[in-house]
Order: C-alpha cells, then structure tokens, then sequence
C-alpha cells in the first residue's frame, strides 16, 4: 500500500483525447497502481460531472487507488470520494478543511516557493508543484519550473511534493532525483496507445525511487 | 418556509454602487429579504469572497441569501440556501449533502418545474417571463400564460423571472406568481429603495 498521496497521481482527461472515458481512465490507472486518480473536466457540467464521479469511486474501489475530484469540493462531497485537489484560484485549503474534515486528502497547486509553503501552512496533504517541464496540457502564463526550483522545495517541505506538468516516461525519473515525493501525468497516461501500459511503466519507475 | 416576495439576483456588472455589498445592502435596507449571489465568471475563491460579504450585510438585515449553483461555497458562507441551474446537481442531492439548506431550482418548462418540486426544491424560478437580454440565451419568452399554466400545476412557490419591473411585476402576480425575481431593476439603479417600495406595494411586504 502506497503512503498516499505519494506516488503517481493520474489525472482523468478526456480532451486530449477521446477514445477513453473518465472511467475507463480510472480503470487503467487503477489496475496499473496510481496512487491517486484525479477527475479533472472543465467543460462538463455539474449535473453530469456527479454520475461520472460516482462512477469512477464505483470502479476505484477494487483498486488501492484514492480518487481525488478537481475543484469541485461540493461533488466530491456528494459522492464522498476521497479527497479535492485544489488550484490557487479554487477554494481556500483552510476552509475547505473546516467543511470536509481530516479523513479527505487535500491538494494544492502551487507554481513557486511562497505558494508551496503557503499550501503546506493552510493544512493541505501534498503540494502539487509545477509545472516542471514545458506542457501543452494546460496553458500557463510562466516558464517551466525546472528541476532546480523542483529541488528547492523539495528541501524545504515537509508534507509531500507532487511535480506535474510535460512529465513523461522519458523524465519521471529526474523528478524523483530531484527530490519528489510523486509526480501527476495527464497526457502521459490518457493519450497513450496504450494507457495502461504507461500508467504500469510509471508506476515502476516510481517504486524504484521508494 | 419561503417568506419572501421578491428574490432579488446579482449580476455585479450593473451594479452602480463601489461594491456590489454596497448595493445589497441599499436593498436591504429598504427590506429586501431575499438574494441569490450569481456572479457565473467569477473563479471560485473570489466567488467565496463575495459570498461572506454578502452573509455579513444580510446578518445584519435578517436578509435570506442564496448562492448560485455552488452548495459548497453556500455551507461554507454560512448561507441559507442553494440555489440551482437546469445544469446543476438536483435538489436531493443538496438535501442529502445539507439538510438545512434551502433550494432554489430556475426552470425552463412544466417538466423542470415539476421533476424540480418532485426532487425536494422548495421554490422553483421560472422564465424569461418577458423579454432581457441576459435571459436570451434561454431563448424566447416564455410569457404569461406559460406562467399561469406551471403555477396551476405546482405546490411549491414560483416565482417569475426575467424582465420584471414594478411595472409588470403586478401582471405575474395576476397570473398566479407566488414572487417575483429582479435584477437590473435593482442592481441597475441608483437608489434600490425607491423600486423596492414600489415591489412592495405589490404584496404589503417584501
């Protein structure tokens, strides 16, 4: 059993793509061993996004899997999954925490040092950092982190440290050298021929850091 | 259980107060009971901003508020109720999640309203009555006699919405509206008391 949140943390997009739905996602990430999967959808709306949800916790539950839902604190109470995962601009860690509790895992991104320390300081579970290396996923108004800021605040943390963004098989080791408790994908896994096989590939080069 | 009358709903860019709390709160002063905070653009941590502005001026008038689409940003505001889109959850689902909460549910048809009040909503909004144009997204008016026709059929309130003014508040009312819902005739005006008497003659009280 994976210390979550640490480890790989998949995150369910099906714009990139669209041969695979969230569940399936879900499915191939969960029989590969992420230790989080994380719905993320900026374009369905709520009353649909809460079947999809609740599908995916259905399909999580015969995998040690924590399914994490982006944003959306309100959904991820009414299907009772096992945690949010929150941007800068999403609600505050803080008050999140006073609604949900201590049993939900609570995420929070964080482009730099200050916001990293900060997200550790409301009384979040891991701090997602990044984005590491030059992505398409999501457009961003700053460079690439790099692996040196990555290494900064891996020293400086003490709640775990999640790199996202261009992570791929190619570099997912060197963010483990840099000092990451874990690393989130998105394209790596949902836009692979075979997502699986790369979510298992993942997976691997995150046990040989552990 | 729904004591109010008139439902007034926010859209910031009308406001001409500073703020839109100033604006409420004129509302609220001249006995407003009712708002919805809707501001749709807003990223969530502004939109939690605005609603523990609004929850401090309502406290202080007794005023119920509503948040627009989001239960988790109303629980945590300390809100009264929800208040939701065809698009959002369904009512039950807010009344498993908050029992407490009140739930507001805008329809655009008899089959909404009904499948809305089955659901466990306490109120249903329905329109556009008249013609707005911030309700021409949801296409045509829907207009009097469609108002006349969903009322008949339902037990919880309806309140009417889109394009109401004092003016023809009074024809929604005599076609069988429990309440009506404004928003630029309120946010849109430099002293809301002055349109807020004028609602309130309607119904004796707002």
């Amino acid at each position: 059993m994976n210390q979550v949140p640490e480890g790989v943390h998949v995150i369910t997009d099906t714009y990139i793509q669209d041969r695979f739905d969230h569940v399936e996602l879900a499915k191939y990430a969960g029989e590969a061993g992420a230790s989080v999967i994380q719905f993320r959808d900026k374009k369905l709306v709520p009353g649909e996004m809460l079947p999809v949800i609740r599908n995916m916790k259905e399909c999580c539950k015969q995998y040690k899997s924590q399914l994490l839902v982006n944003d959306r604190v309100d959904l991820a109470m009414m299907a009772d999954v096992n945690g949010v995962h929150l941007g800068q601009d999403d609600l505050p860690i803080e008050r999140v925490r006073e609604l949900v509790g201590e049993d939900k895992y609570i995420g929070g991104s964080a482009s730099n040092m200050e916001e990293a320390l900060d997200v550790e300081e409301k009384g979040a579970d891991y701090v997602g950092f990044g984005h590491i290396f030059q992505t398409t996923t999501k457009q961003k108004g700053y460079e690439p982190r790099g692996l040196e800021n990555l290494e900064r605040v891996a020293t400086k943390l003490n709640i775990p440290l999640i790199a996202i963004g261009g992570i791929t098989l190619e570099n997912a080791e060197k963010v483990m050298q840099a000092g990451a408790n874990g690393f989130a994908v998105g394209s790596a896994v949902c836009a692979s021929d075979d997502p699986e096989k790369a979510a298992r590939q993942l997976v691997e080069i995150y046990e040989r850091f552990r | 259980m729904i004591d109010f009358n008139f439902y007034l709903i926010t859209d910031r860019t009308q406001c001409v107060a500073d703020t839109l709390e100033e604006q409420v709160e004129k509302a609220c002063e001249a006995g407003l009971k009712a708002v919805q905070l809707r501001e749709k653009d807003l990223p969530d941590r502004e939109l939690l901003r605005y609603a523990d502005a609004l929850r401090a001026v309502t406290d202080r008038y007794n005023t119920k508020l509503f948040i627009n689409d989001r239960v988790d940003v109303a629980m945590m505001a300390g809100a009264d109720g929800v208040h939701l889109r065809e698009t959002s959850v369904s009512p039950d689902e807010i009344k498993r999640l908050a029992p407490d909460l009140l739930v507001g549910a805008s329809v655009h048809s008899l089959e909404k309203a009904k499948q809305a009040e089955e659901d466990g909503a306490d109120f249903v909004l329905f329109g556009p009555i008249f013609d707005t144009p911030s309700k021409r997204q949801y296409g045509k008016p829907k207009g009097l006699v469609a108002l006349q026709e969903i009322s008949q059929f339902m037990k919880i309130p309806v309140f009417a919405v889109g394009g109401i003014k004092p003016g023809n508040a009074e024809r929604c009312i005599e076609y069988n509206a429990d309440g009506v819902a404004g928003i630029s005739s309120v946010m849109a005006a430099e002293d809301p008391s002055k349109i807020m008497e004028s609602y309130k003659k309607l119904w004796g009280t707002l």
